[in-house]
């Protein structure tokens, strides 16, 4: 859940809803209990009409928290994504060689949530059919929730990570299908020019379509050169993926045993269990 | 109760190239797969020896993952994560069950179980292969 400027304040909204909520239903509550005949006017009319409504009043300030709930744990507390996007931004300094200004933004590191429902795919995978061929929206796919930097926060890069484990697809989708750590390293340099052999070799040791990798080119998106992710867990079981990508064919430093490493999908595991 | 001996992820959890739909990549066990520390201990009473992995996730509810010729592997109840080795011998022979736990490992590693976790489980023999011997041996020095 990407923290945007509207989720937060609908978290803050939400929050009211509840607090409110439950005082209302309160108030309501111990207003029932009087006689408003031993008030003065114009109080005695106030109980009077309160004692008239009371019932349904009850029942939608209690309904109202319950959804406001809801809706709050769905969100999850904005503390939470804050953190998450100090994790991600720290991992990106240990792990990169940020030696310019397009470093920040040319060496990223993207937390993917496992979804098993995906109501919307945005672009379509074929046009007539928004989640591909033979894919629907609960086959499986694994989207972005958090990305560190400031930009290309909007990213629509969702993979495919279905119980079919063969055709999971890019780095994240293996990393998915056999959690543990994976990284390629070392492809090719695309841009529009670049020949088909070349597209066709990308695709191939990137885990991605053709079609997908084309479509990207076309809207001038830059193609990541290095890859490596590693399965986050929340509660034991495989949450989503981090994914670190760089344009520089060789500039991801994580190792196994490397302190950030160790650490890192522990320290995040457990602030996604608030999530 | 013995001691835990902490491993060494860098020795334990080297990265290597395989396969992967044609494709070479670099891959190693996740963090959260790879043991940080191993004991062995034993109850002489029952005749049993026990090895026990310990992982930053912490523990859970163990449950039955594989069991031959006096051997039981015990995995989480949830993560899959191998625990707990026990082995029904006493100290100064559990050394030779060595060979049994290996390929039970391996067989355990080839099951289609969800989470896959043949990364955890190549990780723990990594340890037994090279902590075990001297594991075992401390072990049954202690019985003397």
């Amino acid at each position: 859940m990407r923290l945007t400027w509207w989720r937060r304040w609908l978290f803050r909204g939400m929050t009211g809803v509840k607090v409110g909520g439950v005082f209302v239903a309160g108030i309501v509550g111990a207003v029932l209990r009087t006689t408003p005949s031993n008030w003065s006017a114009p109080i005695n009319s106030w109980l009077q009409w309160v004692h008239e409504n009371g019932w349904w009043l009850i029942v939608v300030c209690s309904l109202a928290a319950v959804v406001a709930t809801l809706i709050n744990s769905w969100l999850g507390p904005p503390w939470v994504w804050r953190s998450v996007q100090k994790l991600l931004d720290k991992l990106r300094d240990e792990v990169f060689d940020i030696v310019d200004e397009e470093g920040v933004y040319a060496q990223r590191v993207t937390l993917f949530r496992r979804q098993r429902f995906l109501w919307w795919i945005w672009p379509w995978r074929r046009w007539f059919w928004p989640w591909g061929v033979w894919r629907c929206p609960w086959s499986g796919w694994l989207v972005p929730v958090a990305r560190s930097g400031h930009t290309t926060q909007k990213s629509r890069a969702i993979y495919l990570a279905p119980d079919d484990a063969d055709n999971a697809e890019g780095v994240a989708g293996q990393v998915w299908v056999g959690n543990r750590t994976l990284r390629v390293v070392d492809l090719p340099d695309l841009s529009t020019e670049s020949s088909t052999r070349v597209i066709r070799e990308y695709a191939r040791r990137s885990f991605v379509s053709e079609i997908w990798l084309r479509r990207r080119i076309k809207a001038k998106k830059a193609c990541p050169r290095a890859l490596c992710g590693f399965p986050v867990e929340v509660n034991r079981a495989i949450w989503g993926v981090i994914v670190l990508d760089s344009r520089r064919p060789d500039s991801i430093k994580l190792e196994a045993g490397q302190p950030i490493h160790k650490m890192f999908p522990i320290a995040i595991g457990e602030i996604l269990q608030r999530a | 109760m013995p001691r835990w001996q902490i491993v060494d992820p860098k020795t334990i959890n080297v990265p290597s190239t395989r396969k992967i739909h044609g494709v070479d990549v670099e891959a190693w066990a996740a963090p959260q797969d790879v043991p940080e520390a191993v004991r062995v201990s034993a109850d002489p009473d029952a005749k049993r020896v026990f090895v026990e992995f310990r992982y930053m996730t912490g523990e859970e509810p163990l449950v039955i993952g594989a069991e031959k010729d006096g051997v039981q592997l015990f995995i989480g109840q949830f993560s899959r994560r191998l625990f707990r080795i026990v082995i029904r011998a006493d100290k100064s022979t559990a050394a030779d069950f060595m060979g049994t736990v290996t390929s039970m490992i391996e067989e355990l590693s080839k099951s289609r179980a969800t989470p896959p976790r043949s990364e955890n489980y190549r990780t723990t023999e990594q340890v037994l292969a090279i902590k075990g011997r001297d594991l075992f041996a401390e072990l049954a020095e202690t019985s003397r």
